[in-house]
């Protein structure tokens, strides 16, 4: 007699059957629940380590629900901005006269033109 | 398989781009440009040449591209929380707009540190002043591809485009 037909003919089997089911159902709660929860070891390291870098930003960080931090990447690959203005070798100053004054001109005729 | 930065050079007027040139004069242009005399500025910079060798070499521009250096040590004594080491990895990293990372060099010949070359203030050197202003001086010059990298990181820097307003990041 098959699984079917032996839950299906009888009360045994119908009970049977139920606690199939809820066992089921009672499993895969757990392992989605523990996933949820132990899947992701890594979120509270991550606040860990992502709390000690220097670029470490609390306003581009989002806290999810588990603790995990998610990092932007902006946050990663932040562009710095610096000015350098550093100042020369050496420098000094020198008198020039204007010789003569030049107004460019273009480098090629072009023909054909109206 | 080596691929060395820099080759050493010495008693040629051949200038090509990415060659670094130790003190090289550059007049400033005046604020004010008389009628009659003028006082000019002189500095002096030790620069890296940008233009093309093409064009170097063929007589195809009276003025030379350049860009001043320095070094992590020089910038340290002005300024040092820019060669923090987190932003020397910056530098490395090209993420500093405006300034472009050259590694160290080790030849016999011509030692020198890493030096941070900035594309913002660039400059003009007249070619036959160039010429023979070189024509005694040992220096070194960049080697591909290191050369046609520094070309490609002063184009980004000069064709960027800044947006009024940018999309927000997705999330």
């Amino acid at each position: 007699m098959s699984v079917v037909e032996y839950g299906n003919d009888s009360k045994t089997g119908r009970n049977l059957s139920v606690a199939a089911a809820t066992l089921l159902l009672v499993t895969g709660t757990t392992m989605s629940y523990t996933s949820e929860i132990f899947g992701e070891m890594e979120p509270p390291m991550a606040f860990v380590k992502e709390s000690n870098l220097l670029a470490f930003d609390l306003k581009q960080s989002i806290i999810t629900e588990y603790g995990k931090v998610e990092s932007s990447s902006h946050m990663v690959e932040e562009e710095v901005n610096i000015d350098l203005k550093m100042p020369p070798v050496r420098s000094y100053k020198r008198k020039a006269t204007i010789s003569k004054r030049i107004h460019a001109t273009p480098m090629v005729e072009i023909s054909g033109l109206v | 398989m080596e691929y060395p930065w820099y080759k050493f050079v010495d008693g040629t007027i051949e200038i090509q781009q990415g060659e670094r040139i130790e003190n090289c004069p550059i007049v400033i242009p005046p604020t004010n440009i008389g009628k009659e005399g003028i006082e000019v500025e002189i500095r002096e910079y030790n620069v890296v040449v940008l233009s093309q060798s093409c064009d170097l070499e063929n007589d195809k521009i009276d003025i030379v591209l350049v860009a001043p250096y320095w070094t992590f040590l020089e910038v340290e004594k002005i300024k040092p929380e820019y060669v923090s080491k987190r932003n020397k990895n910056k530098f490395r990293e090209g993420l500093i707009p405006g300034y472009h990372l050259l590694d160290k060099c080790d030849l016999d010949e011509f030692k020198s540190e890493h030096v941070i070359v900035d594309f913002r203030n660039i400059y003009g050197v007249d070619i036959k002043f160039l010429r023979e202003y070189i024509k005694d001086k040992k220096r070194i010059r960049l080697l591909p591809p290191y050369r046609e990298h520094l070309s490609q990181a002063f184009a980004r820097h000069f064709m960027r485009v800044g947006l009024p307003s940018g999309i927000p990041q997705f999330t």
